[in-house]
């Protein structure tokens, strides 16, 4: 039972970012900035971190999958780079998983080079003619404000919970 | 990291990128609709959606309430005056609908290309990533949608339904980049121009009504209209009113910038329309992307 809290999450996540936050998004009143949440890859790049590799991959690559064929009808394209930032920014050495600032650079660095896959990825196949500069300052900038913010508010809780996770395992065993 | 790329991991990332590739391109050839698994997830995830956006609204709708009261008395007054206007209206517009059935009737005219039936649906999500311009509503094939139905808001109209699940589908918005995305349209006026709206500039926030014929006459603030024409959509939904117009580029047909009439942020309720009279036969209208 306790294991399935974790996918919970962040499948409510998956949830929050498509119907409630579009609720409160700032293109809705007319801003022309885009902040875009990718809470739900905060978190993977997290239990990349905490909880090892293998985890983060798994997570990244059934939740890029559920992605494609909920928001965007273009297979494939998530779940390649969720398992693969999950893959790269796995960074599970006791110095990283002590400090604050580090896990929450790393969640960014993969929002990061996410967003600029993505870009890529959509500007070859010709569903957006964005140019780079426009790119940087009406999309990334604000992305990554947004989403710094996020990883800062949601990282003790979070390592608070992977504890508890751990502790809980403990007393099952013995 | 001395081992960052051992055979074994370059061997699995070869295989995701053909996987990859192999995903897009099937994703990419226009499919006419979803394979089951994919209807199967897009259902049950709508469920989901569908109960988490209903609280959500509300108390969204509690906020939004809080900061209309502050206009609520300079509107009443406005809608006040509109009233009178409103009864004047009515009774003309009956008039008229009684001698249009007439005359009907007289020329056994059975179906014309205004007609329709509406559904209306609830949003469920948007695309979060702002790449592609879809959004989710909670209504599919078991509540009657079928793919490229027309779908509007009170405004106007904001796309057409793209794929359907069996209780929920996705409506392609006009401001979507797809190639197959286009809308037969007719500039409304004593002579009516026919064009296509092909395109969205999103930095003027204007679309784009192409292919009309170089010497039409065609004026800023006329309205544009569905035509009807493309075999799908009724005639006569409300798309927006002309900003500006110019030659294409070999100056052989006329562009227009169209203001739409529609909000294609502010959606929480929309109607999906269904054509009535007799569309084109499936076979004609096959490899087509609808208008």
């Amino acid at each position: 039972m306790i294991r399935l809290i974790l996918p919970l999450i962040v499948f409510l996540l998956f949830i929050f970012e498509g119907t409630i936050f579009q609720l409160l998004a700032p293109d809705r009143y007319g801003v022309s900035l885009l902040y875009i949440p990718r809470f739900m890859v905060i978190v993977i790049i997290f239990i990349s971190i905490y909880l090892g590799k293998a985890q983060g991959v798994l997570y990244g690559v059934v939740f890029g999958f559920l992605y494609d064929v909920v928001y965007t009808e273009m297979l494939g394209l998530y779940m390649f780079v969720m398992g693969l930032v999950a893959y790269l920014f796995a960074l599970n050495y006791k110095p990283v998983q002590r400090s604050f600032t580090l896990p929450v650079l790393t969640a960014v660095m993969a929002i990061v080079a996410l967003e600029y896959f993505l870009y890529g990825m959509y500007y070859m196949l010709n569903v957006t003619v964005m140019q780079h500069e426009a790119f940087l300052w009406l999309r990334l900038y604000p992305t990554i404000a947004l989403n710094l913010l996020f990883a800062a508010i949601i990282l003790l809780p979070f390592k608070k919970f992977v504890a508890y996770l751990a502790r809980i395992e403990r007393t099952l065993e013995e | 990291m001395p081992h960052f790329f051992s055979n074994k991991r370059l061997i699995v990332l070869l295989v995701s990128i053909i996987i990859l590739v192999a995903l897009i391109g099937y994703s990419t050839s226009d499919r006419d609709r979803l394979t089951r698994p994919e209807q199967f997830m897009r259902d049950s995830v709508g469920w989901i959606q569908t109960i988490m956006i209903r609280p959500a609204h509300f108390v969204a709708g509690l906020f939004e309430n809080a900061r209309e009261v502050r206009f609520l008395y300079e509107e009443n007054r406005l809608l006040k005056a509109r009233l009178d206007e409103y009864a004047q209206l009515s009774v003309e517009r009956n008039l008229l609908k009684d001698e249009n059935d007439t005359f009907k009737r007289m020329l056994e005219i059975e179906e014309s290309l205004t007609d329709y039936r509406m559904r209306t649906a609830l949003v469920i999500h948007r695309s979060p990533d702002r790449w592609n311009q879809h959004i989710g509503i909670n209504r599919g094939s078991e509540h009657g949608i079928t793919r490229n139905m027309a779908v509007i808001t009170s405004d106007g109209l904001i796309g057409k339904v793209n794929q359907v699940g069996l209780f929920s589908s996705t409506v392609q918005l006009l401001t979507d980049r797809d190639r197959s995305n286009r809308v037969s349209a007719m500039v409304h006026g004593d002579n009516p121009v026919f064009g296509f709206i092909e395109g969205y500039d999103p930095e003027t926030g204007l679309l784009v009504l192409r292919k009309m014929e170089i010497d039409a006459e065609i004026e800023p603030d006329q309205m544009v209209l569905t035509s009807g024409l493309g075999g799908i959509f009724p005639r006569g939904l409300v798309i927006g009113t002309i900003k500006d117009i110019e030659p294409d580029e070999y100056g052989l047909t006329l562009n227009a910038y169209v203001e739409p009439a529609a909000d294609f942020y502010m959606l929480d309720y929309v109607i999906v329309i269904e054509r009535t009279s007799t569309t084109i036969e499936d076979e004609l209208e096959e490899g087509d992307g609808g208008m």
